[in-house]
């Protein structure tokens, strides 16, 4: 009985051993996520910014966040190896825009709200699922937002990979949505990235330029 | 279904079918050069009627009057919401359904108000494609029809057979046939509007049809109980996105 407690205990503590770094990585990536979510907001409620300053703001927050080089080659998939320097700098900036386009108009709906996390996962130890819920000021009910988040080699930062929205039970990660949308341009469009680059600048022109409530326009671009 | 959506689906269906042999396939979707088209068409119908429609029933009227239309519109599906809850099984569901409808068509004048709502019973949606989903049949491939928008083989013959079973269809009272007008009419601008800012965003997309699609058909897995697996690009991060 004494060698069964003994060894059951030994367990425990390899386990433990195994399972506490994950549980801090967890947490961190918790609080992490929690303050800037919510700092990004702040940005977004500033009315004492001008828009040209909120613009820069959430640029500068994205950037922090996320590493975006690495996200606009996941979303162009293959194609972003066949590219020169000069042709991928060139799609680069127009996604980065489109991306700063596409965010300020979705976290709009958020204005004046606050995320809370409510748990997360560690996939492995440098890799986190940290779920959060946020009122829509839109639909007036709560929208569950998943982070998929890196850690660092050393430990001391962060960076967001993807951001996951439960519909109706399902999670759309954004950028792979936006990856599938691009592939399916390309393939339809004999593999052009200058027409896809043509087609996000007037993505982002139609974002920047609709006002509020009014009739949409945007999407009569698209083949 | 309506007899007169009818003609409109078998001329589609005559479409896709010769569509289906000159077209390449894409396996997630074999049908998508029909679809597209129906897509453009619904989407260019949408933007000359539809929307400014919605857009001015928003205008001039106040969000209770909205809520209310909405509510009129939902209280009528409830029959059929009740039949395919006891279909799936799911009694819980189909008792609510007929408490939601007993009271908010009396103490909730006709379904105006969701009185129901106010006392814990929430409104449940069902309809036949996704009871045939809850029986085992697969949905079929992804279609877009003239008018209806977004569906599949399956949830066609479920929208057919929730047409087929709805007793409003078949009343006969005076003035049924004005409440019948009432309804189509009174659902689609309610349905419309509420989803003008979801149409936005879906029209700010690169490519508005792929995330429709993607919506559409996760969206309908989920509703089945057998939500999607992820992509391959949740699970594995590449080794050059870990050097930082």
């Amino acid at each position: 009985m004494r060698f069964r407690l003994q060894l059951i205990s030994a367990a425990m503590t390899v386990i433990a051993a195994f399972a506490a770094p994950a549980a801090v990585a967890d947490k961190t990536s918790e609080a992490y996520v929690e303050t800037q979510a919510n700092a990004v907001l702040k940005v977004l409620n500033n009315q004492t910014l001008s828009d040209a300053d909120r613009r820069e703001r959430f640029s500068t927050y994205m950037h922090k966040f996320a590493y975006v080089p690495d996200i606009a080659r996941r979303v162009l998939g293959p194609r972003a190896r066949t590219l020169s320097q000069a042709e991928f700098d060139t799609y680069y900036k127009a996604f980065e825009q489109y991306a700063i386009a596409v965010y300020e108009t979705q976290l709009d709906q958020f204005r004046g709200q606050e995320i809370k996390v409510t748990g997360s996962r560690d996939d492995d130890p440098r890799r986190s699922k940290v779920t959060s819920l946020i009122k829509s000021a839109r639909s007036g009910g709560d929208i569950e937002v998943v982070w998929d988040v890196l850690k660092s080699k050393d430990g001391t930062t962060y960076r967001v990979r993807d951001v996951g929205l439960n519909l109706d039970g399902s999670i759309f990660w954004l950028a792979q949505e936006q990856s599938v949308q691009f592939q399916s341009f390309l393939d339809r469009n004999q593999g052009d990235v200058g027409k896809l680059v043509k087609q996000i600048n007037q993505m982002t022109a139609d974002l920047r330029a609709r006002p509020a409530g009014s009739p949409s326009t945007i999407g009569k671009a698209s083949p | 279904m309506s007899s007169k959506a009818l003609p409109a689906v078998i001329v589609a269906l005559v479409c896709l079918a010769g569509c289906a042999s000159t077209t390449p396939a894409n396996p997630e979707d074999p049908y998508e050069t029909f679809n597209r088209r129906m897509f453009g068409f619904n989407d260019s119908l949408d933007r000359a009627v539809l929307e400014p429609v919605a857009r001015g029933y928003r205008a001039v009227t106040v969000e209770p009057v909205r809520d209310g239309v909405s509510n009129f519109v939902g209280n009528l599906g409830e029959p059929v919401t009740f039949a395919n809850k006891l279909l799936q099984g799911k009694l819980i569901g189909a008792t609510g359904a007929v408490g939601r409808f007993a009271l908010n068509s009396t103490v909730g004048i006709v379904g105006i108000f969701d009185v129901a709502s106010a006392l814990g019973i929430e409104e449940g949606e069902a309809d036949f494609g996704q009871t045939l989903g809850i029986w085992g049949f697969d949905p079929g491939p992804y279609l877009v029809l003239p008018f209806l928008g977004s569906s599949s083989p399956r949830d066609l013959t479920g929208f057919g057979i929730d047409r087929a079973i709805d007793p409003f269809n078949y009343l006969e009272f005076e003035g049924d046939d004005t409440l019948r007008v009432a309804r189509i009419v009174g659902g689609a601008l309610s349905g419309r509007e509420s989803v003008l800012e979801t149409v936005d965003d879906l029209r700010t997309q690169i490519d508005p049809y792929t995330a429709a699609r993607r919506f559409y058909v996760r969206n309908r897995a989920s509703m089945v109980g057998k939500p999607l697996p992820p992509s391959p690009d949740t699970q594995k991060v590449p080794e050059s996105e870990l050097d930082f």
